[in-house]
């Protein structure tokens, strides 16, 4: 008479089997392209843009604030995250057993490192979206911005154009510095392929340079003249601050308004935003403002040769290159175990 | 330049003799169809030179713009033709061969034949790496697809073992070079781009590709997959990367423009 325990033990038996079985990931990752690529295409022709929209913020970010607002367009994304994580169970729950199994023999270690160095790309890519930040910053030349959303600052020493013998700009070196605290914690040129790498921050070159606004001069009553520049906020006598929330460039335009000329922010003490203003020499443009009791009148507009920096931070990305370095040497040694240089994974057999 | 234009025409002509060499040999009991290795030897030395002088000329291993990339493609399918003719004799997969590097080099003849200098972004090894690896790994994959053809309509003239282990070795070398293609591209992206995985649609696509094979790879040695269900993943496989490499070109704006 069979045992209370047996159906259990069996039931166990058949959940682990099908969980660790590459059939199930293979089930799994054909899901997971159908989704994608179906998703893909459809999210491509309803925006063009969709693709550039959803580079500009860490993934998660991007689920939480955007995502919800272009559903249903957006489900295929829900669903490939879900497909992901059952992807990642699978993977790992195969190889625990490959080394359950086999970790005496040398038989399959180019697979299995392969199967690790995915997972851990995977767990640096989780890391990276849930707590990484990507921010764009203008630094005019010779100046220091604050990178938004990290302790950081930019400065931008020298900005210089690489033309073609015909004249054709086809890069820019930046000198660049990077100070967190006001300690310049690193520096050094930059071009295209050649980012500023600071453990996990990396500042990119510009995606937009010129010369151009990047700040003015105004009058505020109570504070006499204030010099504004894009990236530092000026104190006022009772704690408030003036920044400079956003510029527009000659010819620019945003709805009814019409550059150049720059958004004028005020902030209390705690950060929070009391009102804000666009001023601008334009005729027809104001170019007088009261914001919270503060009236606030342009003298003129400072301009310099800017960039527009990108600066991203991704705490997963030593993950991602320790699992690619991984990755890489498991194809390495699963090559030389198909070529029966080392024991290798059973080849097919007619 | 117009050696390497000359060389060119030249590969095209060996690989179209080579098709014709065996298309005559093969109702002539007294010559072996293996003669028409011998054109696609000659055809495959034009192409190495003319590769070898472009990256003289250069200064850069020539695998930028449509007719470099074509060309790096068309060497590696007839190579590994080749490689397949002397290992396992396998003679009459050679006009199937020569007809997909004849169509490779056709398309290349499309691009512009200059020898340009590489652009800021793409100055850099790990571009180099990308493009060649991911060329020579499509044209495996290419080869595997024929022979998946081949198999299905028994018509290799080779034993089922050798049928099976150049399918194989198609798949299996052509995945290997595809992860060092996204690797490498990834390690590119994060230092030009600002990550490693962007939502572009080539990079998408090309996951998906990867994870296919991934697929592939895993189901190939079960036994309820040898046979036909191995060959209609290796031909659907293929359709995957002509829709990724030419489809998604051709359709969408993209990161990986084809001229």
């Amino acid at each position: 008479m069979a045992s209370p325990e047996k159906p259990l033990e069996k039931s166990l038996d058949l959940i682990w089997r099908v969980a660790t079985s590459p059939v199930t990931f293979v089930v799994l990752t054909i899901l997971w392209c159908i989704d994608l690529a179906a998703g893909s295409i459809a999210a491509y022709f309803n925006d063009p843009q969709f693709w550039i929209k959803m580079d500009s913020y860490p993934f998660n970010l991007w689920l939480e604030q955007v995502a919800p607002k272009t559903f249903p367009l957006s489900l295929w994304v829900y669903i490939l995250v879900a497909l992901s994580y059952l992807m990642i169970i699978s993977l790992l729950l195969c190889t625990i057993n490959w080394f359950m199994r086999r970790r005496k023999r040398l038989k399959g270690l180019g697979e299995f490192l392969v199967h690790l160095g995915f997972l851990l790309i995977f767990a640096g890519f989780v890391l990276g979206s849930a707590l990484g930040s990507r921010s764009q910053v203008n630094v005019p030349q010779g100046q220091t911005a604050k990178v938004p959303g990290m302790e950081l600052d930019l400065k931008l020493e020298n900005l210089s154009v690489v033309r073609s013998p015909e004249g054709r700009p086809l890069d820019t070196i930046s000198s660049v510095g990077l100070f967190q605290d006001g300690v310049r914690v690193a520096g050094g040129k930059i071009r295209t392929n050649h980012p500023l790498i600071w453990g996990k921050t990396v500042v990119y070159p510009p995606e937009d340079y010129g010369a151009g606004v990047v700040g003015g001069v105004l009058g505020a009553s109570g504070a006499g003249a204030v010099r504004l520049i894009s990236g530092r906020a000026v104190t006022l006598a009772d704690d408030r601050t003036l920044e400079v929330g956003g510029i527009l460039q000659r010819g620019e335009r945003r709805g009814n308004v019409l550059g150049p000329g720059m958004l004028v922010v005020m902030k209390n003490q705690a950060g929070r935003t009391m009102g804000s203003a666009y001023l601008s020499p334009v005729p027809g443009m104001p170019d007088k403002a009261d914001i919270a009791g503060v009236r606030l009148t342009l003298g003129q507009l400072t301009e310099s040769t800017y960039g527009l920096f990108r600066v991203h931070h991704d705490p997963g990305i030593w993950l991602v290159i320790i699992g690619s370095v991984i990755l890489f040497l498991g194809t390495f040694w699963a090559l030389a175990g198909y070529l029966g240089i080392v024991p290798g994974a059973a080849k097919p057999q007619e | 330049m117009s050696s390497t234009i000359a060389l060119h025409n030249l590969a095209l002509a060996f690989y179209v003799l080579s098709i014709v060499v065996w298309v005559v040999a093969r109702p002539i009991k007294s010559i072996s169809q293996s003669i028409a290795v011998w054109p696609a030897v000659a055809g495959f030395l034009c192409q190495v030179l003319q590769v070898a002088i472009r990256w003289k000329q250069g200064g850069h291993l020539p695998v930028t713009g449509l007719f470099e990339t074509q060309h790096f493609l068309a060497l590696w399918v007839v190579a590994t033709a080749l490689y397949f003719a002397f290992r396992y004799w396998a003679y009459n997969f050679l006009p199937a061969a020569m007809g997909f590097a004849i169509a490779a080099l056709l398309f290349a003849s499309k691009g512009p034949k200059t020898v340009a200098p590489l652009t800021p972004a793409i100055d850099t090894p790990y571009f180099l790496i990308h493009v060649a690896t991911s060329f020579a790994a499509y044209g495996l994959f290419g080869v595997a697809a024929l022979m998946a053809i081949y198999r299905t309509l028994r018509i290799s003239g080779s034993p089922l073992a050798a049928e099976r282990r150049m399918l194989d070795e198609c798949i299996y070398f052509g995945y290997i070079l595809f992860t060092w293609a996204m690797i490498t591209g990834s390690l590119w992206a994060y230092l030009t781009w600002g990550s490693y995985w962007t939502w572009r649609i080539k990079g998408l696509w090309s996951w998906i590709l990867w994870f296919y094979y991934s697929g592939v790879l895993h189901v190939r040695s079960r036994p309820g997959w040898q046979g036909w269900p191995v060959n209609v993943l290796a031909v659907a496989g293929f359709v995957l990367v002509l829709f990724t490499y030419l489809g998604l070109g051709l359709l969408f704006k993209t990161s990986h423009p084809l001229l």
